[in-house]
């Protein structure tokens, strides 16, 4: 009968963890997801202004399509967007190869 | 609702938030953890299409209904409790059949049925019903309340493109309040970095500067081109399929939950039956215990049975994959080589030299490369003409052999023959370090991700199954 998912068949199980050790992974976890959250919010101007673009576009999503256009210039003159821009450039050198 | 999107990004956020709140929750009230996560698995599906979370809802209904019948009606092999069985599984295949091969077998009577929508997941989604109500008949799992089986089958993580986790994994699981070690989060992350990584840049590069192009227009092309495209579709859909199941793993895992592996570097296997046992492992898992031991007889049998068996299972489970000729005929291949190795495993002479390993991933991967052909080709002739192309040895020169391209399959393939459980020792690695160090770097590791992605994000391969 159902027990469970036997140890070691996810590849998420790294070793069989105390009580205590289990309750550190939640506080552990919301800080990488806080801190990536805040990094990439200030960072990706881009992917806001992406997902803005893809909206139906009417007049509710009008003022979230310009707060997102907004933003990536103001990103962009403080120099935030800089290291996707630059991943960005090196992509298209990189794919650029293929029509020399 | 696509996993590498923003749109997600802000969704898990979320139900991560919500799901640590109400795991706190104790005895009945422990059931809002449920609600929360059930409701949040339908929004998630409602984004394609709403009208079918409808279809989800009296599919779990179904299953939970044959569920509470087969286990009110003992003893175990009563004609009654057979014809409960049938009746249910005729049920969810009726379901599956209608949406997915309707049109398909309309189409060989030369007969219209219109345009028939095909739910996403719906294959995945209707296997793990079945496998419930299998499992409650032979009584390897006990019947599940409905919210419990309805999260079973809605459950956002698997819910499109699996892996199909069976009943008795999954549902006592949801028993209990969820537990998250250090270490395991950190497996979980690197499962979802490394998952986005080869679906955001690998797979959808490939698709879009080699695989589509070549497939799209293979007279236009040389033999070499056709080649690498076939090779480049191989690392293509591995690193899709196995990024959507990498990232499903790590964010049911944060949630609390832990799925079982479904890749396991399939292209160093050195034999057939060896790549069946890496490649989508809850799905050949599935076939093999329901399929071709449950319904066929699996190896208990005179050889010529099993072989039939094996060879029915694998047709079966190409069909399972499409309503197409081409999946039949992908099926059949797989099917074939498998009752070979099979024969020459029962009746090899004992002087016959063995094959080294090296030459058995050799020619292992280049049968699995040719399936893939089948697969992605739209049309028997397409696939055959396609191969031809191959073998003509046409000239011209290697257009679509640029570096990156070159480097993207490389990287592809890399990751076969690296250690096998590199993730899990990154991930202990990382556990070591403090929280928002490991979420700056993840952030920084994403933006450039997000650059070399290019325009958006392609639906994942296994989506259309």
């Amino acid at each position: 009968m159902e027990d469970g998912l036997p140890w070691g068949e996810s590849p998420i199980d790294l070793a069989e963890e105390d009580d205590a050790a289990l309750q550190t992974g939640w506080g552990w976890i919301w800080g990488v997801l806080a801190s990536s959250s805040v990094a990439l919010a200030l960072f990706n101007a881009h992917a806001v202004r992406n997902w803005a673009e893809q909206l139906p576009p009417n007049a509710m999503t009008a003022p979230i399509v310009a707060a997102a256009e907004h933003w990536y210039d103001t990103a962009d003159r403080l120099g935030l967007n800089r290291m996707v821009d630059a991943a960005e450039r090196a992509a298209k050198a990189l794919r650029a190869d293929r029509a020399a | 609702m696509l996993f590498p999107t923003l749109t997600f990004h802000v969704f898990f956020l979320l139900v991560f938030a919500a799901n640590r709140a109400l795991a706190r929750l104790r005895g009945s009230l422990a059931d809002w953890r449920r609600i929360m996560l059930l409701v949040a698995s339908w929004i998630f599906y409602g984004w394609w299409d709403p009208r079918f979370v409808g279809l989800l809802v009296v599919s779990s209904g179904w299953n939970w209904l044959f569920g509470r019948l087969l286990a009110n009606r003992p003893p175990a092999r009563s004609h009654a409790r057979l014809a409960l069985l049938w009746l249910a599984v005729l049920g969810n295949l009726g379901v599956l059949g209608w949406f997915k091969y309707a049109n398909f077998l309309a189409d060989q009577v030369g007969f219209s049925l219109g345009q028939v929508v095909l739910p996403v997941g719906i294959s995945f989604f209707t296997f793990q019903g079945l496998s419930y109500v299998i499992d409650v008949y032979n009584g390897r799992t006990r019947p599940a309340r409905l919210l419990d089986l309805t999260l079973l089958m809605s459950f956002f993580p698997h819910l499109v493109a699996g892996p199909i986790v069976r009943p008795a994994h999954l549902l006592p699981q949801l028993a209990h309040p969820p537990r998250l070690g250090r270490q395991e989060a950190a497996a979980c992350l690197v499962l979802i970095l490394w998952g986005t990584i080869k679906k955001a840049v690998i797979a959808n590069d490939l698709s879009v500067g080699l695989v589509d192009p070549v497939f799209a227009n293979p007279a236009g092309h040389s033999s070499t081109d056709l080649a690498l495209a076939a090779y480049g579709y191989a690392v293509q859909i591995y690193c899709d399929f196995s990024a959507y199941t990498d990232m499903a793993i790590g964010l049911a895992g944060l949630l609390g939950f832990r799925f079982p592996r479904n890749f396991d570097q399939p292209y160093r296997a050195a034999s057939l039956q060896d790549f069946w046992r890496r490649w989508h492992i809850s799905l050949s898992s599935w076939l093999r215990d329901y399929l071709y031991i449950g319904a066929f007889g699996g190896s208990r049998q005179a050889l010529w049975r099993t072989c039939l068996a094996l060879l029915g299972t694998m047709v079966l489970g190409g069909l399972w994959h499409g309503a197409s000729w081409n999946f039949v005929i992908w099926g059949a291949l797989h099917g074939g080589v498998l009752v070979i190795e099979r024969l020459w495993q029962q009746l090899r002479p004992q002087a016959a030299p063995r094959l080294p390993a090296w030459a058995g991933v050799l020619v292992t991967f280049h049968i699995v490369t040719l399936g893939w052909i089948f697969f992605r080709c739209t049309a028997f002739d397409g696939a055959v003409d396609y191969i031809a192309g191959i073998a003509a040895l046409r000239g011209g020169t290697a257009t679509m052999a640029t570096p990156w391209v070159l480097g993207l399959i490389a990287a592809g393939m890399a990751c076969h023959f690296g250690p096998p459980r590199a993730v899990q020792h990154v991930a202990r690695r990382m556990a070591a370090l403090p929280g928002w160090a490991i979420g700056i770097g993840g952030a920084l590791l994403l933006l450039i991700i997000e650059g070399l992605r290019g325009g958006g994000v392609a639906p994942f391969i296994y989506f259309q199954f």
